[in-house]
């Protein structure tokens, strides 16, 4: 539990602080939030769904950025030479990287909701207050699915050098195939299926839902095998992770040269 | 004279062998155009009056204007990350040739991502793509390439002076795809933001671009926009030369010029 | 009893080079070492850049999994039972790195604090003793960003002592500092020495490891090419003077031609300028030099000189003329 605790606080610090809270909110929200507004304007132009549909899925998509931080703070220690005093620790791995996770999984699910927020204020999306604990919940859900995968590709991370290419991979295939700008009975099969595949797909379709008016219990299922869906990308994660270990520490792959 | 083209060309030839090497450049170029032309496509194809040649403008500026934010704002500090920075500054070379040597490279690395995205258009959609105005096609292609190399040697002491600008300066992506209206016209945006896009180069270069593909522009206003295109570059680069100059004036008298 | 066994480590590293013709190459790091060092020991590891002591030593700290051989630390097998071990053993990897710049020294400090399980109670006191240690105590609370290499250094030192190891290990630990900051550090290693741990030091500085340990194995390309006790090592060379030539303009064959004096054991060359001097091991001591001078008959020769061999010659002697 220590461990568990001091990872989150001194990894986030010692990895993701900023100098002040304008360049730390401009860097970690601008990028979000315009993203969200040039998605959802491009759907506008194209007119082929309403506009809340782009403005609900590109809000969930800010989820991503959990399992992109995620994925790529392994690289980041690695680069600064911290990663090999970590393993030499005898600190429970399952621990520390949780704790590491657990404050990006925090930070995302607060994105999303300024993500939402934004698009109340700016695009004039219509939430009516008694779909917001509904909304919330989704929220929640999405963030810790799509953080799994987040722990799969940290697992990756480990050996492969450049994490922060395959994490904006991910997000964009997110973009293209979740079903956030294309519904997926529009996409090829093989889009579609991989669309299933991929955590979020699932949350993003219960907020739609929950946003009119179907209420939590009727999206609860989908919320339920979104999780599962991130679970099981969480749990080959570890696996990985406990082989990956073992082969990093044969090839001397630890450390940046 | 020739000296400076010579550094000039040297200066490009080891960009391109960086740039080249560095997977996370190779994804802004090739990758992400790839991704944003398919999404674009799917999202704007069931329009009455879609355009396929749009798109792949439209997706491949956002490309082109990715590559040089990134490999514009880290040319100079990367330099000084690796130590290099003294000894450019040491050598006899201006050290704004040689950054404009650099950000050639980093244009033609920029290239590539209207190729990509003309081969998602024409190859995998099979879409049938040409240009409704050739000449001034090529006229603006050429113009705007020259505008995103003097805002690429804008970004690199913008960002080395002030550290937050660096970090900043990667989430300009989108706010600049938007404002530029690479891919939907900027009437979608409220009015007051019209004076920011018209102050961005890029707009420009976007106007001209997608106008003379698609024919919807007259010669007079085709021209209008080439001159507006060239004097908003032309203040980017008086810019970018007077921060180069601040920044080698502090550098110099601080001692930032090797690693803080 | 012994804290540290090595038998017959060998570690090779598979390298891929190339990216469109991928070709891949075996380089053998560490070529059949076995150690045995004792508790309580200050061991060096003498070699230098590329002999694979940095290898070692993370073979030994659980970081890397041998190609072959059985190490053990304290009983404990360093590949097996690595998370037990990991518990027991302390170690300062070379360089600046490392470090959390955005923390300070002391929030970096109660992170590995944490990590290492140490008893909440205790972690407070423990790194203020830490900090008065290695004497950074009224630099604690400053980021690690503004620190000297050397406070660099002290601080991963106090780092690996705060969960109190056993056994330390500590990687060309002066590497990089001023002789100021080099001898702060030495004076700290001391003490530690004087608390009885087990300690492993690398280094490429023949006089440190002189002035520190008790033992020394000298480590060339993989292998063990001596050990002992400073003094026994000096012993390999009790025989031995060294003649130094000065000369202008020396060539290979030059040096080619005295290695073939049947009474020359080696020969090194280290370059000035427009001089050069040259070492001769021989046992003849002065009486070799007429010979010496007339095999080199067509070179300028300044000053000669006969002296005793000291440590610094042997490890020449054993590791080659480079360097
Ligand atoms: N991760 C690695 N991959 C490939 N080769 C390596 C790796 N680490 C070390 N080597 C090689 O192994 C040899 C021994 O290195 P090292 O143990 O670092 O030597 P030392 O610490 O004595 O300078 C060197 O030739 C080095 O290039
Ligand atoms: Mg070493």
């Amino acid at each position: 539990m220590r461990v568990f605790f001091a990872s989150a606080y001194y990894g986030y610090r010692g990895l993701f602080f900023w100098e002040t809270p304008t360049v730390y909110l401009t860097q970690r929200l601008l990028l979000p939030l315009s993203g969200l507004a040039f998605f959802s304007l491009i759907g506008k132009f194209g007119g082929s769904q309403p506009l809340e549909f782009y403005l609900i899925g590109n809000a969930m998509v800010i989820a991503s950025l959990s399992g992109f931080t995620i994925g790529t703070a392994i690289g980041v220690e690695r680069n600064i030479g911290t990663l090999i005093y970590l393993i030499g620790s005898p600190a429970n791995r399952v621990a520390l990287f949780f704790g590491r996770a657990a404050v990006h999984v925090a930070e995302s699910a607060i994105f999303v909701v300024a993500g939402f927020g934004w698009a109340i204020l700016v695009f004039g999306l219509d939430l009516p207050l008694s779909t917001w604990p509904g909304i919330l919940l989704t929220i929640i859900v999405g963030t810790l699915a799509v953080s799994g995968l987040g722990l799969l590709l940290g697992a990756v991370a480990y050996v492969m050098l450049d994490a922060g290419v395959l994490g904006n991979i991910v997000i964009f295939m997110i973009l293209l195939v979740s079903g956030a700008n294309v519904p997926l009975s529009e996409l090829p099969t093989a889009l579609s299926v991989f669309g299933e595949a991929l955590p979020l797909t699932r949350s993003i379709e219960a907020a739609r839902e929950v946003a009119a008016g179907g209420g939590i219990a009727a999206s609860l299922p989908l919320l339920l095998k979104d999780l599962g869906v991130g679970l099981a990308y969480a749990s080959v994660g570890f696996i990985l992770f406990s082989w990956i270990e073992v082969i990093a520490r044969r090839r001397g792959t630890l450390e940046n040269m | 004279m020739i000296y400076y083209a010579r550094i000039f060309i040297l200066s490009a030839k080891v960009q391109m062998l960086e740039v080249t090497a560095s997977i996370f450049m190779l994804f802004i170029a090739l990758l992400q155009p790839f991704f944003i032309a398919i999404l674009a496509i799917y999202m704007l194809r069931d329009q009455a009056g879609f355009e396929p040649v749009y798109v792949i403008v439209g997706a491949g500026l956002s490309g082109l204007f990715s590559t040089i934010l990134f490999t514009g704002s880290n040319s100079v500090t990367r330099e000084r990350a690796q130590g290099n920075l003294e000894l450019l500054e040491a050598s006899p070379a201006p050290l704004m040739v040689i950054m404009g040597g650099k950000m050639v490279a980093n244009l033609a690395l920029a290239l590539t991502s209207m190729v990509v995205t003309y081969v998602v258009g024409a190859g995998m959609f099979q879409y049938p793509v040409a240009v409704e105005q050739p000449a001034f096609f090529a006229v603006s292609m050429i113009l705007a390439l020259f505008s995103l190399w003097t805002m690429g040697m804008l970004f690199a002491p913008l960002s080395i002076l002030w550290q937050p600008v660096e970090q900043v300066l990667g989430g300009l992506e989108y706010p600049v795809f938007i404002f530029c209206g690479f891919l939907f016209p900027i009437a979608l945006l409220p009015g007051w933001f019209l004076p920011i896009s018209y102050a961005l180069p890029p707009y420009w270069a976007a106007r001209s671009l997608q106008g003379s593909s698609l024919g919807t522009l007259e010669s007079d206003e085709i021209v209008l926009t080439w001159l507006i295109l060239l004097a908003t570059s032309g203040v980017s680069l008086v810019a970018a030369g007077m921060l180069f100059r601040i920044f080698l004036r502090l550098g110099r008298r601080k001692g930032t010029l090797g690693f803080i | 009893m012994n804290a540290i066994e090595l038998e017959n480590i060998r570690h090779v590293f598979r390298v891929t080079t190339g990216t469109i013709r991928r070709r891949s190459k075996e380089i053998v790091a560490v070529d059949g070492v076995s150690l045995q060092i004792e508790e309580g020991e200050l061991f060096g590891l003498l070699g230098p850049n590329g002999a694979g002591k940095t290898t070692i030593v993370k073979i030994l700290t659980t970081l890397l999994i041998p190609t072959a051989g059985r190490v053990t630390v304290l009983g404990f097998d360093a590949v097996k039972d690595a998370a037990a071990l990991r518990f027991q053993v302390g170690f300062v990897l070379g360089g600046d790195r490392g470090l959390y710049y955005r923390l300070s020294g002391r929030d970096n400090l109660r992170y590995f604090a944490e990590l290492y399980g140490i008893d909440t109670k205790k972690v407070r006191s423990r790194i203020e003793e830490m900090l008065e240690l290695v004497g950074l105590r009224d630099r604690a609370d400053e980021r690690v960003a503004g620190y000297s290499r050397g406070m660099k250094q002290r601080l991963h030192i106090a780092r690996t002592l705060l969960h109190d190891p056993k056994v330390l290990f500590l990687d060309e630990p002066t590497m990089g500092l001023d002789p100021v900051g080099a001898r702060d550090l030495r004076e700290i290693i001391k003490r530690l020495q004087s608390e009885q741990k087990t300690i492993l030091l690398t280094t490429h500085y023949m006089f440190e490891a002189d002035a520190l340990c008790q033992r020394i194995a000298i480590l060339n390309e993989g292998r063990i090419v001596a050990q002992g006790t400073p003094e026994e090592l000096k012993e390999l060379v009790s025989d031995q003077s060294v003649v130094e030539l000065e000369v202008f303009g020396a060539e290979t064959e030059h040096l080619d031609r005295l290695r073939g004096l049947d009474y020359v054991d080696s020969v090194s060359i280290e370059s000035h300028d427009l001089r050069q001097v040259l070492r001769v091991q021989t046992k003849l001591g002065e009486r070799a030099v007429p010979g010496l001078l007339a095999s080199l008959e067509n070179l300028d020769v300044g000053k000669v000189s006969v002296r005793e061999a000291t440590l610094e010659d042997a490890y020449v002697h054993l590791v080659g003329e480079s360097e």
